[in-house]
C-alpha cells in the first residue's frame, strides 16, 4: 500500500515538472514571438523558474526559446540579468546549452549569443 | 457563576479610569536620529517638521505598512532628547520612518512613562500623572520631558541640522564631506573612467568596471571583456592615479560584487544607508550623490556564493540620472521600466561615499 502512494506522488510530480516545463515552453515561445520593442510579462520570474529547473536532452526546444528570448530582450535590458539568472543553469546543463546555442545561431543574432554564452561561462565569478 | 461575571464585568469597566488607554500603547526610544515628519511621504523634503534625537522616546498612535516590510509610524513624543525639535505640524499629525530592518527602535515594554521613570533616583516625586514637564533619566541621559511643540528657540539652524553625530568614522559636517567627494577630482577621473570603457550591455564585469574606474588601473585582460586606458590612448595600464581605493584592480578580482559593502569600508568609505539622516532620507538610487558606488544584492548566484550583488556608479547628482558600471543606463538597475513594471530582485544595500574634507 505504501509503495503504491509512493508511486503515485512520484508520478504526480514527475507530471506537474512536465507541465511546468510545458508552460515555460509555452511562455518563452510566446515571447519569441512578440512583435513589441519592450516583452510583455515577467520575464525574468520565468527565467528564475527555468534556473531552478533539471533539464535532460527532452528539454531542447525549451532551452533554445529561452536563448532565443534573451536575444530578444538583449535590446531593451542592458544589465542583461536574465542572462545572469540562467548562468547558474549553464553550468549544470553546459552541453544541453550549448547544443542549443548552435542549433539558434545566425549571422544575424550570432554577435548577441557570443556575448550571452561568455557571461554564461563566467557564471562562477562574482562580478555582478 | 452569574455573580462571578457581573464582578467581571464591573472591574472590566474600573480599570480604565485608572489606566488610559495611551499607558497600554508601544512606545520606543530611539538609538538613532530621525526626522519627524507632518505626513508619511518619506520621500519629501518639505515635510519635515524636526529632528529626534538618540534618546528620545514617543508612543505609537499608528501604523502604516510600507514596502519592503518598513513602516510609517504616527507618533506622540514622549519624551525628546537633548538637540531633537518638533515644530507644530500642519496637519496636527507627525510620522516616523521605521525601517524593516533597525537596532534603532528600543521596544520599553508596560507602562513606558514608568519605565523611564524608575531609572530616575531622583525625580520620583515629581511625576504626577497629569505632568507633561518631567525631568527624567534614560540609558544615562537626562531627557528633558516636554510638551512636543517647541520653545522657538529649541529649532537649530541648517548648519546645526547637519551636525548631527552620524555615527563612524567621519568628523565634522558630514554633508559637506558628501559634497566635495561628489565635487572631487577623483570622483571626477573615476567616472571619466568609467564613461570611456563601458560597453553598450552588461559583461558581467561590474564590479571589475567598477574597481578599474575607481583606482584609474587596467587589470588583466579576461575572455569577451578588455579594459582601455582612456587617459594613455597609445597604451599602458595606469591613468592619471586616484587615490578612491588603494587596491587595484587586481588584488580584488575574485571578490563578488556584494562584497564591496564591507570591502569599500576598509578603503575609508562609508555606507549612508547606515547613517542617519540619509538612511531615512535615501530610499532609491536615485537620491545617492554623485559618485556613489551603489551596491546591491541580486539573489544570483555564483559559484559557491548565493548572493553576488551588483554594483554601479552614480554618474548624476541626487535626484539626477545617470548609472555606469560595465555598461551604462540612465536608470538604476532596480528602476528600469521593467523593474518599475514587474518588480525587481536588486535591492540597493549600500550607498558608499568616501567622505573628503577638501574637494
Amino acid at each position: 500500500m505504501k509503495l503504491i502512494t509512493l508511486l503515485i506522488l512520484l508520478l504526480f510530480s514527475v507530471s506537474a515538472l512536465a507541465q511546468s516545463k510545458m508552460d515555460l515552453n509555452a511562455k518563452f515561445a510566446a515571447y519569441v514571438q512578440q512583435k513589441t520593442d519592450s516583452l510583455e510579462g515577467d520575464v525574468e520570474k520565468d527565467f528564475r523558474d527555468l534556473a531552478q529547473l533539471k533539464l535532460n536532452d527532452a528539454d531542447s526546444t525549451l532551452i533554445q526559446n529561452a536563448l532565443l528570448t534573451l536575444v530578444k530582450l538583449d535590446k531593451e535590458d542592458p544589465s542583461r540579468t536574465s542572462v545572469q539568472v540562467l548562468g547558474a543553469s549553464y553550468i549544470k546543463n553546459t552541453k544541453l546549452f550549448q547544443k542549443a546555442f548552435q542549433i539558434i545561431r545566425t549571422p544575424e543574432n550570432a554577435n548577441v549569443l557570443r556575448e550571452i554564452e561568455q557571461i554564461m561561462k563566467s557564471s562562477r565569478s562574482g562580478n555582478g | 457563576m452569574l455573580k462571578k461575571l457581573k464582578r467581571l464585568y464591573v472591574v472590566g469597566l474600573i480599570l480604565p479610569l485608572f489606566f488610559p488607554l495611551s499607558s497600554f500603547a508601544e512606545n520606543y526610544m530611539l538609538k538613532g536620529n530621525y526626522y519627524i515628519r507632518s505626513s508619511a511621504d518619506f520621500l519629501s523634503q518639505n515635510n519635515k517638521v524636526g529632528i529626534l534625537h538618540e534618546g528620545s522616546t514617543f508612543r505609537v498612535v499608528n501604523r502604516y505598512p510600507r514596502r519592503n516590510g518598513a513602516e510609517a509610524l504616527e507618533i506622540e513624543v514622549t519624551a525628546m532628547s537633548r538637540g531633537s525639535y518638533i515644530n507644530p505640524p500642519p496637519s496636527g499629525r507627525i510620522f516616523i520612518y521605521k525601517p524593516q530592518k533597525t537596532n534603532d527602535f528600543v521596544y520599553r515594554s508596560g507602562a513606558r512613562v514608568e519605565a523611564g521613570v524608575s531609572k530616575c533616583d531622583t525625580c520620583a516625586d515629581e511625576l504626577a500623572p497629569e505632568s507633561t514637564i518631567v525631568l527624567t533619566r534614560i540609558s544615562d541621559t537626562v531627557i528633558e520631558m516636554q510638551n512636543i511643540a517647541p520653545k522657538a528657540d529649541v529649532k537649530p539652524s541648517d548648519e546645526e541640522k547637519f551636525e548631527l553625530p552620524v555615527g563612524p568614522p567621519v568628523s565634522g559636517s558630514l554633508d559637506q564631506q558628501i559634497r566635495n567627494y561628489s565635487g572631487s577630482k577623483e570622483v571626477s577621473r573615476m567616472i571619466d573612467w568609467a564613461m570611456k570603457n563601458k560597453s553598450s550591455a552588461s559583461r558581467r564585469m561590474c564590479y571589475r568596471s567598477v574597481k578599474e574606474a575607481m583606482a584609474n588601473q587596467c587589470g588583466p585582460n579576461r575572455p569577451g571583456y578588455k579594459c582601455r586606458n582612456p587617459f594613455a590612448p597609445e597604451g599602458g595600464r595606469k591613468g592619471p592615479g586616484n587615490n578612491l581605493t588603494k587596491s587595484v584592480s587586481t588584488e580584488m578580482a575574485d571578490s563578488y560584487a556584494l562584497s564591496a559593502k564591507t570591502r569599500l569600508k576598509d578603503e575609508g568609505f562609508v555606507n549612508l544607508l547606515e547613517i542617519e539622516p540619509y538612511k531615512s532620507q535615501m530610499r532609491s538610487p536615485s537620491q545617492a550623490p554623485k559618485g556613489a558606488i551603489l551596491v546591491y544584492s541580486s539573489g544570483i548566484p555564483c559559484g559557491k556564493i548565493r548572493d553576488c550583488g551588483h554594483t554601479e556608479i552614480k554618474t548624476g547628482n541626487a535626484g539626477e540620472d545617470g548609472y555606469v558600471s560595465d555598461y551604462y543606463s540612465k536608470d538604476a538597475i532596480n528602476e528600469t521600466p521593467r523593474a518599475r513594471r514587474y518588480g525587481s530582485n536588486y535591492k540597493l544595500v549600500g550607498i558608499m561615499i568616501k567622505p573628503k574634507d577638501k574637494k
